[in-house]
C-alpha cells in the first residue's frame, strides 16, 4: 500500500507564502513527479509528505490515515537527497543498515535485505568502503539503496540526478524507471528537468508559484495543456505564442488571420503551436526571414524573424534545405493548434 | 531571537518547538556568562574607576575625574601607551607582511609542507612567559646572538635592543613575531587555499604576473580571513602583559611598560585601585573605539543586504 | 590546491621555506640544548653549540628545588579541566546555533567574540573580590573557572564552525531512516564532530596551557600552574639560565609532544578547520 494524499496544503515562511492550497491524490504504484521552476514550491511539497516540515494548514494522510503531526521517523517513507547525504563516518554496509537497526530488525534479515539491493544496484563490491571513496554514480546508488532495503511505503527522490553527469543521468534514469516497475512501489520525484518528468512519470504534477497547474500524464500535458504556464513549460523548445483576439470565429493575430472556423465566443486569446508542428509552406499564414539556422542533424531549428512583427521557432525535420536569410512561411495544422482564453486556460478548439 | 522564531513556531506547533526549546536552553548558560561576567564586571570597574579607592574598593568615595586627570599626568602611563601603540603599530604590520608571505610562499606546494607547518605553529604552542625567557636570553649580548655572530668574525656586529631604552620595545616585538606570526600564516595560507584554481588559472592566461594577482585579485578576495586576522592580532596587542613580564619586567627604567601591567601595579602593588581602574577604562574605551566603528560597518552593511 | 610551479621554483621555495623554518625553530632548539649544559657552559662567550658535555644536573636541581609535578598537575588539571567544562556547556549552544538558528545566531556570536578583545585587566579585579568572597582565590577550581570563561567564546565559535560544516540533509536522511533525536545525536552527529571536536579540545588545552595573565594574577603557590613555575625562575634567580633552560623545557615539553603527535588536529583546530 502506498497511497498518499493531501488535503488544502498550505505553508508558509513568514510572510512569504511557498505552498498556496495543494490537493492531490498520489495512486498507490505510481511513478509520480512534481516538476516546476525554481521556487514554485515542488521540494517543499516533498519535505511536507516527508515530514521534515509541517504544513501551515491542511492534512497528509498515508494510507487513509492522517500523519501530519506525525514525525519523519515514524512515517515508513524512504527519501534520496539530492547530495545523496550519506553518512560519511559509516562504510556502504553501515549505510544500508543504520535504517534497519533503528527498527530493532534481526540481523539476518537485515543481512539479507542488504544483499538483495546491493545485488539489484550492482554495489555488492562496495559494501566495506565508505562514501569519500565511491564515484558520483556509485553513490546515487547508494543512496537509492539505502532507501530499498527499507520497503517504504513509498519512495521519495528530491532531484536525485542533478549532481551527476549528463551521460550518467541517462542511464540512471532508465534504471529508476526498471526499479519502479519492478518493485511497484510509490515513487515521487522532484525535478527541474522536464525530459526526466516526461521518460519517467505515470503522472506529472506542475507547480508554479505554490498552485498545482496541471496534474496529467506526460503525453495529455504535451498534447493538451491546461493553460499558457503548463503550454509554455513543457516541450522543448517552447511553444510559440501568438496574443490576439478571437473575432467570428477567425483569430487574429496583427492583422493576421491565424486561424478560421473556431466555434468560439469572440474576446481576446492566445495561439500555440508547438515548433516541431509547423509546416514549411509557400504562401502559408506566418511568414518571414530566417534569422539563424541551428543544424542539429537530426533535425533543423530555424529562429525566424516574422514579417508582421515579433518572431517564431520551428523544428523541421532532417537537413532541410535553408539558410540564414531566406523568406520563408509556415501553415499552422489545424488540428496541432492550441487555443487559450483572455485568462489563459485551454479552451477546446 | 524569541520573536524570529515565534513567527515560524506557531506553524511548526508541537514538533518544532520542542526541537526549539532545548536549543535556547541550551544557549543560556553561555549567553548569560557572558553577559554577567564580561558586561558586568566591566561596568564594575568603570564605576568604580570614579572613586578614590585605595587598598580596598570605596564606592562611596566620588572623585569624579580625579583619577583620570592623575592617570594622564604620569609619565609611566604615558610611556605605556606609546609602547602599546609602537607594539601594536608593529606587530600588526609584520605579522600580516610576514605572514601573508610566508603563507604564499607555503602555498606554491613546498616538499614536507606539514613538517614545516607545524614547525611554524610551535612557538605559538609556547606561552609568552617561555617566548619571553628564551629571546631575553637569545637577546642577551654577552652569550645571546650578538656574541654567537661576533664570534663568527664579524666583531663590530651589534645587537642589543633590550638594554637600550630606545631600541626595548623592538626587542619584544621580535619576540612577540615570533610567538605569533606562525600562527597569522596558517590562517592565511587557509585563506589562500579556499580560493578556487581558476581563478589562477585565468590570471595566468591574462598575462597577469603573480604579484599582481596577489594584490589586485586574491587579498580582495580574502577579506573575511583577513577579518579573521584582524581581530586575532588586536586580541593579541591589547594582552601584551605577559611577554613583558618575562622579557624585561618593564625595563630599563620604565621604558617597557605596558598599560595592562601599569594597571595590574596600580591593584595589587602600589595600592591604588582607583588608579588601576582609571587606567583600565581607557584601555576598554580606545578598544571600544576601534570595535563600535567596525561592527557597525559588518553589521550595519549586512542589515541593508537581507 | 597549490599553484602549479615548476621543479626549479619548488627546489627554491622549499629552500627558502626550510631556512625560515630553523630560523624559527632555533630558539627552542637553543632552550633545549642549554638545558643540558652546565650554568658555566651556558653563558660561555663565545657560546657553544654542541660541543659540550651533556648533563642532567639541571633537571635533578630543578626537581629538588622546586615540585615540578604539582605545578605540572595543576597545569593539567586546569587546562583540561577548564577545556572539558567549557566544551560541555559550549557543545548545545553551539549545536543549538548551527542547527536552530535564528536571526541573532550570527550577532549573539559576534558578540561572543569581540568580548575576546576586551582588556581583560577590566574584569580583573571584580573577579579577584568574587575570588576571594567565595575562597577561590590560589584553588583550582577557580581557575578552571576563569580560564573557561575566557576561553568559552573561542570554544563555542570553533564548535559552531564545525558543526556548521554538517550539512542538514545528512541529518534529515537520518530522520527518515527512523532515527530518533537521541539515535541522531549519538550515532550520526557526533562522529561526524568528533575531529572538530578533537581539534577544540586540543587547541584549548594549548590555550590554558599557556594562560599567564590569569593564573599569575590568581594564584600564589597552592593551585600555581607551569607558566608560574617559570615565572619564578626568571627573576631572582635570572642568571641561572641552564636551570631556567630546564624549567622552560620541562613546562613546554608536554605541549611540543602533544602537538607533534597531533599535527593533523592542531592545525585544523588553529585554523578553526579551514585547513583539510
Amino acid at each position: 500500500m502506498g497511497q498518499i494524499t493531501l488535503k488544502d496544503i498550505r505553508k508558509s515562511f513568514g510572510p512569504v507564502d511557498v505552498l498556496k492550497g495543494i490537493d492531490l491524490e498520489i495512486e498507490q504504484g505510481e511513478f509520480l513527479v512534481f516538476v516546476g521552476p525554481s521556487g514554485c514550491g515542488k521540494s517543499t511539497l516533498l519535505r511536507m509528505i516527508a515530514g521534515l516540515d509541517k504544513p501551515t494548514s491542511g492534512t497528509v494522510e498515508i494510507n487513509d490515515v492522517d500523519v501530519t503531526q506525525v514525525s519523519a521517523a515514524d512515517r515508513g517513507l524512504a527519501m534520496v537527497f539530492q547530495s545523496y547525504a550519506l553518512y560519511p563516518h559509516m562504510t556502504v554496509r553501515q549505510n544500508l543498515a543504520f535504517g534497519l537497526q533503528n527498527t530493532k530488525m534481526p540481523k539476518a534479515e537485515i543481512d539479507r535485505r542488504i544483499a538483495d539491493a546491493s545485488t539489484m544496484l550492482e554495489i555488492d563490491g562496495l559494501l566495506s568502503r565508505r562514501p569519500g571513496q565511491l564515484s558520483g554514480g556509485q553513490r546515487q546508488r547508494v543512496a537509492i539503496g539505502r532507501a530499498i532495503v527499507r520497503d517504504p511505503t513509498a519512495f521519495l527522490l528530491d532531484e536525485p540526478l542533478s549532481n551527476l553527469d549528463a551521460e550518467l543521468r541517462v542511464s540512471m534514469r532508465a534504471e529508476l524507471s526498471a526499479l519502479h516497475d519492478r518493485i511497484k512501489t510509490t515513487m515521487i520525484y522532484v525535478t527541474h528537468d522536464q525530459v526526466e518528468a516526461m521518460t519517467m512519470a505515470d503522472r506529472i504534477v506542475v507547480l508554479r508559484g505554490g498552485h498545482i497547474e496541471q496534474v496529467a500524464t506526460p503525453l495529455d500535458l504535451f498534447n493538451k495543456p491546461a493553460n499558457l504556464f503548463v503550454a509554455g513549460f513543457i516541450g522543448a523548445p517552447a511553444m510559440n505564442l501568438f496574443s490576439g483576439s478571437l473575432e467570428n470565429g477567425q483569430f487574429l493575430c496583427d492583422g493576421r488571420v491565424l486561424g478560421t472556423a473556431l466555434r468560439l465566443q469572440d474576446g481576446p486569446g492566445t495561439l500555440g503551436i508547438r515548433p516541431q508542428h509547423l509546416i514549411l509552406a509557400d504562401g502559408g499564414a506566418l511568414s518571414g526571414k530566417i534569422a539563424l539556422v541551428e543544424s542539429l542533424g537530426i533535425e533543423t531549428v530555424l529562429h525566424v524573424d516574422l514579417s508582421e512583427g515579433g518572431n517564431l521557432i520551428a523544428v523541421l525535420p532532417g537537413q532541410a534545405a535553408v539558410k540564414a536569410g531566406d523568406q520563408v512561411a509556415f501553415d499552422i495544422p489545424r488540428d496541432k493548434r492550441h487555443l487559450f482564453d483572455g485568462q489563459g486556460q485551454r479552451v477546446p478548439v | 531571537m524569541s520573536l524570529a522564531n515565534s513567527g515560524q513556531g506557531t506553524a511548526r506547533r508541537p514538533n518544532k518547538l520542542l526541537r526549539n526549546l532545548p536549543a535556547k536552553i541550551a544557549s543560556i548558560p553561555m549567553v548569560l556568562t557572558a553577559l554577567v561576567v564580561f558586561v558586568g564586571c566591566t561596568l564594575w570597574t568603570i564605576y568604580h574607576s570614579f572613586t578614590g579607592s585605595r587598598l580596598l574598593p570605596a564606592p562611596e568615595k566620588w572623585v569624579g575625574l580625579d583619577q583620570y586627570e592623575r592617570l594622564w599626568g604620569t609619565r609611566r602611563w604615558l610611556v605605556s601607551i606609546e609602547n602599546l601603540a609602537l607594539y601594536g603599530a608593529g606587530s600588526l604590520i609584520f605579522s600580516l607582511v610576514i605572514g601573508f608571505t610566508l603563507a604564499a610562499l607555503l602555498d606554491r606546494k613546498i616538499r614536507g609542507e606539514a613538517v614545516f607547518r607545524t614547525i611554524f605553529l610551535y612557538p605559538f604552542a609556547l606561552s609568552f612567559i617561555v617566548t619571553g625567557l628564551a629571546w631575553q636570553w637569545i637577546l642577551n649580548p654577552d652569550f645571546g646572538l650578538q656574541s654567537v655572530v661576533q664570534g663568527w668574525g664579524w666583531a663590530g656586529f651589534e645587537f642589543n635592543p633590550l638594554n637600550d631604552r630606545n631600541t626595548v620595545m623592538y626587542g619584544v616585538l621580535i619576540a612577540g613575531l615570533w610567538q605569533g606570526t606562525g600562527f597569522i600564516m596558517i590562517v592565511l595560507l587557509a585563506g589562500l587555499r579556499g580560493i578556487d584554481e581558476d581563478i589562477w588559472k585565468a590570471t595566468r592566461i591574462e598575462g597577469i604576473p603573480a604579484w599582481k594577482t596577489y594584490i589586485v585579485v586574491i587579498i580582495p578576495m580574502m577579506r573575511a580571513t583577513f577579518v579573521t586576522v584582524l581581530v586575532l592580532i588586536a586580541s593579541g596587542i591589547i594582552k601584551v602583559y605577559d611577554l613583558i613580564v618575562a622579557q624585561t619586567s618593564g625595563g630599563p627604567g620604565i621604558a617597557s611598560e605596558v598599560p595592562a601591567k601599569y594597571v595590574i601595579e596600580r591593584m595589587f602593588q602600589s595600592q591604588n585601585l582607583g588608579q588601576g581602574f582609571a587606567a583600565s577604562t581607557m584601555m576598554l574605551l580606545s578598544v571600544l573605539i576601534v570595535l563600535i566603528p567596525w561592527a557597525y560597518l559588518e553589521f550595519g552593511g549586512k542589515k541593508k543586504h537581507d | 590546491m597549490a599553484r602549479a610551479v615548476t621543479t626549479k621554483r619548488k627546489s627554491i621555495n622549499t629552500a627558502l621555506a626550510w631556512a625560515v623554518g630553523l630560523l624559527i625553530f632555533f630558539p627552542i632548539l637553543w632552550t633545549v640544548l642549554t638545558s643540558f649544559k652546565t650554568e658555566a657552559q651556558a653563558i660561555a662567550d663565545p657560546p657553544i653549540f654542541l660541543g659540550f658535555d651533556w648533563t642532567f644536573e639541571n633537571y635533578s636541581t630543578v626537581m629538588e628545588r622546586s615540585n615540578y609535578m604539582r605545578f605540572l598537575w595543576n597545569s593539567v588539571i586546569i587546562a583540561g579541566g577548564s577545556t572539558i567544562l567549557g566544551v560541555i556547556i559550549a557543545v548545545p549552544a553551539a549545536w543549538s546555533m548551527a542547527f536552530v538558528p535564528s536571526k541573532r545566531t550570527k550577532d549573539i556570536l559576534m558578540w561572543m567574540l569581540s568580548t575576546k578583545m576586551l582588556p581583560a585587566v577590566g574584569v580583573l579585579y571584580p573577579i579577584y573580590l568574587l575570588f576571594i568572597r567565595l575562597g577561590w582565590l590560589d584553588s583550582r577550581v577557580g581557575l578552571v573557572i576563569v580560564l573557561m570563561l575566557i576561553n568559552l567564546p573561542i570554544i563555542v565559535w570553533m564548535l559552531y564552525t564545525y558543526f556548521k560544516e554538517i550539512p542538514g540533509e545528512i541529518l534529515e536522511a537520518a530522520r527518515m531512516d527512523g532515527a530518533s533525536l537521541k539515535e541522531e545525536i549519538l550515532y550520526v552527529l557526533t562522529p561526524m564532530a568528533v575531529p572538530g571536536i578533537a581539534s577544540t579540545l586540543l587547541l584549548n588545552v594549548i590555550l590554558a596551557w599557556n594562560e599567564a595573565f590569569w593564573t599569575l594574577n590568581l594564584t600564589a603557590a597552592k593551585a600555581a600552574p607551569l607558566t608560574a613555575f617559570i615565572a619564578s625562575y626568571s627573576s631572582p634567580e635570572g642568571l641561572f639560565y641552564a636551570k631556567l633552560s630546564a624549567a622552560s623545557t620541562m613546562a613546554i615539553a608536554p605541549i611540543l609532544i602533544l602537538g607533534w603527535f597531533s599535527q593533523k588536529q592542531l592545525v585544523r583546530g588553529l585554523t578553526f578547520g579551514a585547513v583539510k
